[in-house]
């Protein structure tokens, strides 16, 4: 039996921003679907099912689907809204589109944190209530026990947690990214510590994000020699609940389960395919960890990074954008900015920060910020799809 | 396409204030299910799918952390969606493409709803769901736009409440032999009528309770489903179809995004004629007229679902049976798992095991769904 192959076709993105607020959330997403079928050369009319990533606290509005398909163009089309990051609901379009049940469809996500308050307490709204909410005034304290999990198992230091959080700064002065900035590790460890061994510049600040981006089968990836193959994506479980009694500190056990699937889908170890990665690393040891658990080594990881290795020009290039410390924390969207990114490193328009002779990407992203649950996607262009 | 087949179901008791947490039915929901299925072991399953509606009900952020081990699901794949009340409906829809992928050969889905945290109503959380700066101020109520929807609905075809009324009567008859129903009852149109009006057209007994409760059913390919059932009921047709938030802008008279997505359905099922083809219909019900509403849509012919209610068609003996597991109004009304609770009846009633309910020579029915704000509508085409 056989099952559709799926592509990307156009992506369109307003730049991540600490502050959207010229626009409303509706004008902002109408933007990015505009700039998405202009990219993908397709009428909003020929698109047949809209998927979603949205959370009801972040949007201040309960059922926010409610108010995508006049935005998009898929009013009295297939809907399908998906609580969780943009990944997840790309994994559930990219099963729709595989099945057979359409041909064309968009998935859309956006974030505004600029307009939340009390961020913190939505978040902490998403642990136990009885035993986690009363002890965590402050949910990323989760981070910081995670983060030093992290380090007691891998042999990682401050310092690299300090050239992660710099290398993607500078990324991000390239790109345009709102947190952008040159600076190095040595600065960093002058910062104070926010939730130790977390510095402050360590943990991802806040940006407003709305992408769409185009997936069709491969009846619409043969007209576009712009079209990008989306070989798998793949939304792995987590070890944990919302008491995260059972959780795997300092680990991300989820990342092996994905990979497995990426390579019996690409016939290869993936990590080895890539050119580059996007990862929505909240704070900067989820980058390294991220990177240990697909290599399956935590001395590697950090082997590379002192090395340089994921530098841009470099053997593996991860988090070329900038990532979410040089770009922001777009919650929810997080994962739309880095996919949207590598689909325009494998397009060779990602300007400044553009890997030479980029075919093969993984995408990487976290249910959300505190999560140990998440999403891969493997996209490949060229001879490499 | 890849085959795909309910191969078991199971669900909790649906009560205005059930004892249980949101994680306590879930697995409930969940080990009824996979016993349906000659207790089969959760690690047989290769992922899960979940539906709850707003957060707002179990005061969780990003709930779908409730459902993670309360389902068997720590290390397998877990997501949820939700698209309001449409929801259960939804998430057999999602369900049905994670098997048709490939991807995964079995899958479990589940629903649950608790809506009595919000004591001593949910009300005044669906105003949440409202538009913020033109809606949200004018502290809306759900009653009222329904009641603006079922005036409009009965000035459209000339209904009295007379008629309209009648659902509730079959309704609560039917759930009154479903096992976990809440408001199964012997009641009389005079008593709708004599119920208190919430707000005119509508009267108490028009509307379907709150409720707490959880569904579950299992989905396998069809390679899976010859192995753990003789009985598999096969999903060969899903759609959902999602309307203008502008909701003030449409014509209220019927509800074409229903319409849309069952002819979407029937397409993938090959169904050309729905009331000739289709032996058992499971349409939302949420509010008496709505039943009718939705069944004109899934019909897709305006004014005809009072003409089959007139004549006693829709009742459990009648030609077209509507809602016999008793529907919204009789089973209960905890928003996702309601949804999920009419897929699960075709599963009895396909597979001939809906007990006192059953519909003699069921081969093929319809379930369907809606929500948001009064603007999407889900269906799935079920075969035996």
């Amino acid at each position: 039996m056989g099952f559709n192959k799926v592509y990307v076709l156009g992506v369109g993105g307003l730049p991540p921003s600490t502050s959207m607020r010229e626009l409303d959330f509706r004008e902002a997403t109408f933007e990015a679907a505009v700039r998405a079928y202009a990219d993908a050369g397709v009428e909003p009319d020929e698109v047949e099912g809209l998927f979603s990533a949205e959370q009801d606290f972040v949007e201040g509005i309960s059922i926010a689907d409610e108010y995508t398909p006049d935005q998009v163009g898929t009013r009295l089309k297939f809907n399908m809204l998906v609580a969780g990051d943009f990944l997840e609901a790309l994994f559930h379009a990219y099963m729709a589109l595989r099945s057979g049940m359409m041909e064309l469809a968009v998935v859309e996500s956006h974030a505004r944190p600029s307009e939340i308050e009390n961020y913190n307490d939505v978040l902490r709204s998403s642990l136990d209530p009885h035993c986690l909410r009363p002890l965590l005034a402050d949910p990323y304290v989760l981070l910081g026990l995670d983060a030093r999990a992290f380090l007691r198992s891998s042999g990682c230091t401050t310092h690299d947690l300090s050239s992660v959080a710099a290398k993607n700064s500078r990324n991000a002065a390239l790109s345009g990214g709102p947190y952008g900035e040159e600076v190095t590790a040595e600065q960093l460890e002058e910062d104070p510590f926010l939730y130790e061994p977390l510095r402050r510049r360590h943990v991802a600040r806040f940006s407003d994000y709305v992408a769409v981006v185009v997936l069709g089968t491969e009846k619409w990836g043969r007209r576009s020699d712009r079209a990008v193959e989306l070989a798998m994506v793949w939304s792995s479980g987590t070890t944990s609940a919302a008491h995260q009694w059972m959780r795997s500190w300092g680990k991300m056990e989820w990342v092996g389960a994905a990979l497995d699937r990426v390579r019996s889908a690409i016939g290869t170890n993936p990590i080895r395919a890539v050119d580059l990665i996007e990862f929505t690393e909240f704070s900067a040891h989820q980058e390294l960890q991220f990177l240990s658990a697909m290599l399956g080594s935590d001395g590697e990881a950090v082997r590379m990074l002192r090395a340089g290795e994921l530098d841009p020009g470099s053997t593996l290039p991860l988090n070329p954008s900038g990532g979410c410390i040089g770009n922001g924390n777009s919650l929810n969207s997080s994962g739309a900015r880095a996919f949207v990114g590598a689909v325009r490193q494998l397009r060779g328009e990602a300007g400044r920060v553009q890997v030479r002779g980029a075919r093969a990407a993984i995408v990487g992203s976290l249910h959300s910020e505190i999560s140990d649950s998440g999403t891969l996607a493997f996209l490949r262009t060229g001879d490499a799809a | 396409m890849r085959r795909v087949a309910i191969v078991g179901a199971g669900m909790t008791d649906f009560r205005s204030m059930l004892p249980h947490s949101s994680p306590e039915m879930i697995r409930e929901a969940v080990k009824r299910c996979l016993d349906d299925v000659g207790s089969l072991s959760i690690r047989y399953v290769d992922g899960v799918l979940c539906a709850s509606a707003p957060d707002a009900f179990d005061g969780y952020h990003d709930k779908v952390s409730i459902a993670n081990e309360a389902a068997g699901a720590i290390g397998k794949p877990i997501t949820r969606v939700f698209v309001g009340g449409g929801s259960g409906v939804a998430a057999a829809v999602a369900g049905w493409y994670h098997v048709a992928s490939g991807l995964f050969d079995t899958l479990l889905v589940v629903a649950w709803e608790k809506m009595s945290p919000p004591y001593p109503h949910a009300q005044k959380l669906f105003q949440t769901i409202f538009e913020p700066v033109i809606e949200q101020p004018l502290g809306p109520n759900l009653i009222w736009i329904f009641a603006l929807e079922m005036r409009r609905y009965m000035e459209a075809h000339n209904l009295t409440k007379e008629l309209i009324a009648e659902v509730a009567v079959k309704n609560k008859a039917n759930a009154l032999d479903h096992p976990h129903a809440q408001l199964g009852a012997r009641i009389t149109v005079q008593d709708v009528l004599n119920s208190e009006v919430m707000v005119w057209p509508v009267n108490r007994l028009d509307i379907s309770p709150t409720s707490d409760g959880a569904v579950a059913i299992l989905l396998a390919s069809e390679q899976e489903a010859r192995k753990l059932t003789d009985t598999p009921v096969w999903i060969d047709g899903v759609a959902t179809c999602l309307d203008s938030q502008y909701w003030t802008n449409r014509d209220l008279a019927f509800p074409y995004y229903v319409y849309l997505a069952a002819q979407r359905a029937y397409r993938m099922a090959g169904i050309v004629n729905p009331l000739k083809e289709v032996d058992v219909w499971e349409p939302y019900d949420p509010f008496t007229y709505k039943e009718l509403h939705h069944l004109d849509g899934l019909l897709g012919r305006p004014g005809l679902a009072p003409k089959l209610l007139k004549e006693g068609q829709l009742h459990r003996d009648g030609d077209h049976p509507a809602s016999p597991s008793g529907g919204l109004l009789g089973v209960g009304n905890p928003i996702a798992a309601a949804g999920l609770m009419k897929v699960a009846e075709l599963y009895w009633q396909l597979s001939g095991r809906a007990g006192k309910r059953q519909v003699p020579n069921a081969y093929v029915g319809v379930a369907q769904a809606w929500g948001d704000l009064m603007q999407v509508g889900t269906v799935v085409v079920c075969r035996r």
